[in-house]
């Protein structure tokens, strides 16, 4: 059974220049334990989507204008629209139930708070409890998320720690009151390399301990390979192709996945003088998306009937989606 | 060890000289304004049997006719004025009232200011609109006329003094609060907050307030310093306080009969308001450098 399952997701900006459409029609289901990815450019809706599902939007100017986020909050019940609740209800779900760690751990953590201030929070919101409990709890996560002598750096200020073990701290903040959903948006994009492989460990490691789920938003294919068993790529603010990981490196369908995975740089000597491949142009304009296909400017196998209808997100063998009309 | 934020603003504030000393004047200040009744009175103390005189052994209110307009002596460090009545002793009393009122008049305007600032910063939108007209309004009118003319109605009293440089000079605090406020709540650990389940009220005074309230103070130090020389300018032209108790401002505007003959009565009041307001100037530039050079965070 799905923990989570969103339907047909649309969360629109509307700014003097027209609707920007940031999220437009995603559906996807992520099931408890799993790792899913999501990869696309910059500007394509990742971070937009992963704000959805939180419902922390900035209204205005944004709205999430329809879909439906089916959330399984009970082991029994049957599975509730996060889209319904009350802010109340929904506060008591955020942090709780669903959790969210950010790209920047240098802005990420309050400048005038000790950490374990930070970390605290959360287990202060919501399961209360004595001062020296929360203190005994926080302690515990950082424990947990490998901070050495956590007794004495829970009351050190976030500008004493380095951007590897500030996002340990996000870290320990996001997991305190063991959440179901892991949220993770870009968590190693600002770390260096060995730094982001000892997060990605990290965050492997605590999710089969504690049993979550992740969502992983990145840009990096390396990301992906390490830790997710589920892709998805996103353009433009939909859903372009969806299928297991090991088969999107393998053969990729989609022009756009494909064109991505030929923009890694590669590690041969050979190609120390070979440019690096790119794809020509930018995400479109997301107020005005052109008719057909969003991609279609971009993609090196264009047919006519691609400029006139957009193609469905259609099902493929092994549970693969693709929306293309000439994949592969 | 801790390094707070304070700690490290204070660490900054250290390296110039200026202002710390300025700092220990105004502290100093501070002590004599509070101990005024101890330090200034013609009333001995007795403790334990000993009979302890004040300092100045002079109660600002005491004639002594016989001994008017006296220069500086020793029984007098400051002479007398046209009533035979202490300078110093005057002056060490005075101070209270130019300090409280500072100190009143700059709380309740930072209160009011924090408080809209707070709002139109935050919520935006139309909240935000209405607030910055009414701050933009409130800075059009001359504050000092203003400042007189509700004074010329509900009289003059020192606590009257207080509520309305409060009332009138609460938008700097407020534009300031505002900007800060824009500027933080997009960042991302107010996200994080509110991804971690708390209300607005929670991250306004935990995650908000606490990073805009280092520009807030700076701006109230200056605050306190342009408060009393408000104070004084109303009390010197006789707005201010009522004759009987001792401001600097009105010991000011008592000293112009006797210009021509005794000038240790204007200059000391006047040394003493240029002191004070100068201080506070410099503690208020002090702190404003510490903050400024941006603390690595």
């Amino acid at each position: 059974m799905a923990l989570l399952n969103v339907e047909n997701l649309r969360t629109h900006f509307f700014t003097d220049a027209g609707i920007v459409k940031a999220v437009d029609g995603v559906s996807f289901s992520l099931n408890k334990g799993e790792t899913l990815g999501v990869v696309g450019e910059s500007g394509c809706g990742k971070t937009m989507m992963a704000l959805s599902l939180m419902r922390l939007i900035p209204d205005p100017p944004g709205k999430i204008v329809g879909g439906k986020i089916w959330y399984q909050l009970t082991q029994t019940g049957g599975p509730v629209d996060l889209l319904m609740l009350t802010p109340n209800q929904m506060r008591g779900i955020r942090g709780k139930r669903l959790a969210m760690i950010f790209q920047e751990p240098m802005t990420s953590l309050n400048p005038v708070l000790t950490i374990g201030d930070q970390i605290g929070e959360a287990i202060e919101l919501h399961t209360g409890g004595q001062r020296r409990e929360v203190r005994g709890k926080t302690i515990e996560m950082l424990k947990l998320v490998g901070i050495s002598a956590p007794e004495r750096r829970i009351d050190d200020y976030p500008h004493q720690m380095s951007g590897g073990m500030r996002q340990r701290v996000m870290i320990a903040m996001a997991l305190s009151c063991r959440p179901d959903i892991l949220i993770a948006d870009e968590p190693t994009t600002a770390l260096d390399v060995t730094i982001q492989a000892q997060i990605l460990d990290l965050i492997a490691e605590l999710q089969k301990r504690l049993g979550m789920s992740v969502i992983l938003v990145t840009h990096d294919f390396g990301v992906i390979a390490e830790v997710t068993k589920r892709v998805i790529v996103m353009y433009a603010g939909r859903f372009v192709e969806e299928a297991p990981t090991e088969e999107i490196f393998a053969r990729p369908l989609h022009p756009y996945t494909q064109g991505l995975l030929r923009a890694i740089p590669p590690l041969k000597k050979s190609a120390e003088k070979t440019k690096l491949a790119t794809i020509p142009g930018s995400v479109p304009d997301l107020i005005k998306l052109p008719r057909g296909c969003t991609f279609q400017d971009r993609c090196p196998k264009v047919q006519p009937r691609c400029r006139i209808t957009e193609p469905e997100l259609e099902d493929k063998d092994n549970g693969r989606k693709v929306r293309c009309y000439y994949p592969w | 060890m801790r390094h707070s934020y304070a700690s490290l603003i204070w660490r900054q504030f250290k390296k110039s000289r200026l202002a710390v000393a300025a700092l220990i004047l105004v502290i100093s200040l501070f002590v004599i304004a509070i101990f005024a009744p101890l330090i200034a009175s013609d009333k001995s103390i007795s403790i334990g049997g000993f009979k302890i005189s004040a300092p100045i052994p002079f109660s600002p209110n005491s004639y002594d006719l016989s001994r008017i307009l006296e220069g500086p002596s020793f029984t007098h460090p400051l002479g007398t004025d046209g009533q035979g009545r202490d300078v110093l002793s005057q002056l060490v009393w005075g101070s209270r009232v130019s300090i409280s009122v500072g100190f009143v008049a700059v709380g309740i305007s930072v209160i009011i200011g924090i408080l809209l600032g707070v709002l139109a910063g935050y919520y935006g939108g139309a909240v935000d609109i209405v607030i910055s007209r009414l701050i933009e309004v409130m800075m059009c009118f001359p504050t000092f006329f203003l400042i007189l003319a509700v004074l010329a109605f509900i009289g003059p009293s020192i606590y009257n003094i207080m509520i309305v440089i409060g009332l009138t000079s609460w938008t700097g605090v407020a534009r300031l609060v505002r900007g800060e406020c824009l500027k933080l709540r997009s960042r991302e650990f107010v996200v994080a907050a509110r991804v971690a389940g708390a209300r607005d009220r929670r991250i306004v005074f935990r995650h908000l307030l606490p990073n805009a309230l280092s520009p807030v103070l700076v701006s109230a130090t200056f605050g306190v310093a342009s408060a009393i020389l408000v104070e004084a300018s109303l009390s010197f032209l006789g707005f201010g306080v009522p004759p009987s108790t001792a401001s600097w401002g009105s010991l000011l505007s008592q000293a112009q009969d006797f210009m021509d003959v005794a000038w240790w009565l204007t200059l000391a009041p006047g040394f003493a308001i240029f002191l004070t307001v100068t201080a506070y100037n410099l503690v208020g530039e002090g702190l404003r450098d510490a903050i400024d050079p941006n603390l690595k965070t």
